[in-house]
């Protein structure tokens, strides 16, 4: 699991770049073990899902274990980019309501 | 000066076009085209060959494309909507000139052409005609803003049809049609669509307002107390919701399907045997079995956690207590009645020479008082004196059987009245002793004319012995219908004259 990360300027956070395609039991361990480091630097994490086209229920269980670190925090987890297969399936399991998504990385800084 | 009503002269054959196909980007995964799916029981497929039937068409040439295994399966031989359906293979590229120069057409006669993926809302009959008749034919339009649009459906004559040699491929028909000065356009209301998953929604939602009732449940259906139903809703035959659901508003559920607890649906269609999971929430969605079809978002999503969506085994209505069982004996007792049957329809069919897939009827060999007579009496199908109960038997009834294990048809239909006691019934009985026999029939059948009628002294008339459960009906009918089958078996082969392909209504009229 490749993840690309930036970091915003003036020490705010984090945009972390999913390479993946999938994001499912094959590849979730990784995705944690790559991003808890990141979750546990920063205060504000942004995770850019645009070129993760399928997610199951196991990537949505480990979105949901970060979501938790960063509640614990105090700190904010954001998505953004999301295409419209993994949007439906947030929609379903009605996540778009637990989580903070935009629709572009603009809007999700802004929102920091 | 008053003209006379163009729709007055019902036509009596059709072209009907169901040759859509799943090549849209909303279509993707999904293994029906939009017009074959299920809408509260019955496809846009099926209603239209209904809204024909309504308006007296008693031979239907239905143009298939890709899907034409599905569309085959459904409508078979059209004979439990009283008409008869014939095939024909409609290539991507022909144009429907070509197309329907395959036919030999009656210059003088007027033929319904019709689009499965379009319905119109009301029955055909009872459309009104305004301004001036056409000999060419009429389009039915309704106005979308400013801009007139075909709803794909027309009465036009033999000659307008002929004559259309630059007749353009059916996507392009609509702009021809509106283009052509010389046919009359009758405006109608917007009609239903299913050309998109997004248009079946659409609807979906047109025909649960239009339904006398906001809520219904079909057969076997189980919900639980603590369920919420926010109507319009349609809940089919053998559905369950559990504990805690919200359905509605705008929601059909299509037989077998699970709904399980805390799920919230609104504006949703949930196809046939589809388990839908716990704490979901569905809105704006199509699904099948664990393709998700979110029409706001335009994507089609498969689901692979089957605790999300699933199909189930299908179970449909059949697991009524008996019904699957006495399918599977009926299938195995009537064997040898049905081998001989097929024996005798073979027989019959050598003997008058038809071919397999019967042509438009040929001019000069049309009764001209034929087309006024449609919706009247055949004297065939309602005494009970037919002499084709054989072909009935061996084309229908029993194939019919695995179609009843299925649930999708249910043992019914008229009861066998005199032929003197069916003419004094009221219109809608008589229509009903026209169009069907008793035997097995479209449970949508039943539901209609359980929902029009307001002549409870006919009810009986109709005798779903399966729906009640009564073992004492169900014997009656069977008794009935298989004593004229054996009674038509042992008679002598009949003349090539008195076929029922060969003779279709034309002389029927009481």
């Amino acid at each position: 699991m490749q993840l690309d990360i930036e970091k915003i300027q003036e020490g705010k956070g984090a945009i972390v770049i999913v390479q993946s395609e999938n994001l499912d039991a094959g590849n979730v361990k990784a995705f944690k073990d790559r991003l808890l480091p990141v979750l546990e630097d920063h205060q504000n994490v942004l995770i850019d899902m645009s070129k993760l086209s399928f997610i199951d229920s196991s990537g949505l269980g480990a979105l949901l274990s970060c979501l938790r670190t960063m509640n614990g925090k105090k700190g904010q987890l954001k998505l953004f980019a999301m295409a419209k297969p993994v949007q439906a399936l947030f929609e379903l399991v009605r996540m778009h309501r637990i989580f903070s998504i935009y629709n572009t990385r603009e809007e999700a800084l802004a929102a920091l | 000066m008053t003209h006379p009503n163009p729709f007055a002269d019902r036509a009596d054959a059709a072209i009907l076009l169901a040759t859509q196909r799943s090549t849209t980007a909303d279509d993707a995964g999904f293994s029906l085209p939009s017009m074959l799916l299920p809408l509260q029981g019955r496809s846009f497929l099926q209603r239209a060959v209904e809204h024909l039937v309504r308006a007296g068409c008693r031979h239907i040439h239905v143009a298939v494309g890709d899907a034409a295994a599905p569309v085959r399966e459904l409508l078979q031989d059209g004979e439990r909507w009283g008409c008869r359906v014939s095939y024909h293979y409609l290539n991507g590229d022909e144009s429907l000139a070509r197309f329907v120069r395959r036919f030999d057409l009656d210059p003088q006669r007027r033929y319904w052409l019709a689009d499965a993926t379009r319905l119109p809302v009301a029955p055909l009959p009872a459309i009104e005609t305004a301004g001036e008749p056409s000999a060419a034919g009429h389009s039915l339009c309704w106005n979308e803003g400013t801009v007139t649009r075909w709803t794909g459906w027309g009465l036009f004559s033999g000659a307008w049809l002929q004559a259309c040699e630059h007749l353009p491929e059916s996507s392009q028909l609509e702009q021809f049609v509106l283009r052509d000065p010389r046919l009359g356009v009758q405006a109608v209301v917007r009609p239903l669509a299913a050309a998109t998953r997004g248009e079946l929604l659409g609807a979906n939602r047109c025909l649960l307002a239009a339904r006398a009732a906001a809520f219904s449940a079909g057969r076997g259906s189980e919900i639980h107390p603590s369920a919420q139903i926010v109507a319009p809703v349609h809940i089919g035959a053998g559905v369950k919701v559990a504990a805690g659901a919200v359905i509605g508003p705008n929601v059909s559920i299509e037989s077998g399907s699970f709904i399980d607890r805390g799920t919230h649906l609104s504006n949703s269609l949930v196809l046939p045997d589809t388990y839908v999971g716990e704490d979901l929430d569905l809105h704006g969605i199509i699904t099948n079995g664990s393709l998700l079809a979110n029409i706001p978002l335009n994507t089609v999503t498969e689901i692979l956690d089957p605790n999300l969506l699933a199909g189930l085994p299908r179970q449909g209505a059949a697991d009524l207590p008996g019904q699957r069982a006495l399918a599977r004996a009926l299938r195995l007792a009537l064997l040898p009645v049905h081998w001989l049957a097929r024996w005798r329809t073979r027989h019959q069919r050598e003997e008058s020479g038809l071919p397999a897939v019967v042509p438009f009827p040929q001019p000069g060999r049309t009764d001209p008082g034929r087309i006024a007579v449609v919706l009247a009496l055949p004297e065939a199908l309602s005494g009970g004196e037919s002499r084709d109960w054989a072909t009935h038997f061996c084309r229908t009834f029993y194939p019919g059987l695995r179609e009843m294990m299925g649930g999708r048809l249910q043992l019914g239909g008229p009861a066998l009245r005199s032929h003197r006691e069916v003419r004094r019934l009221p219109p809608e009985w008589r229509r009903l002793y026209a169009l069907n026999r008793c035997g097995l029939l479209n449970e949508s059948l039943l539901q209609d004319l359980a929902a029009s009628d307001s002549d409870g002294q006919f009810a009986g008339d109709v005798l779903a012995c399966a729906a009640q459960g009564d073992f004492r009906v169900t014997w009656k009918l069977l008794r009935t219908y298989l004593g004229r089958v054996l009674r038509d078996l042992r008679r002598s082969p009949p003349t090539p004259a008195s076929n029922p392909i060969a003779a279709v209504p034309s002389g029927a009229a009481d």
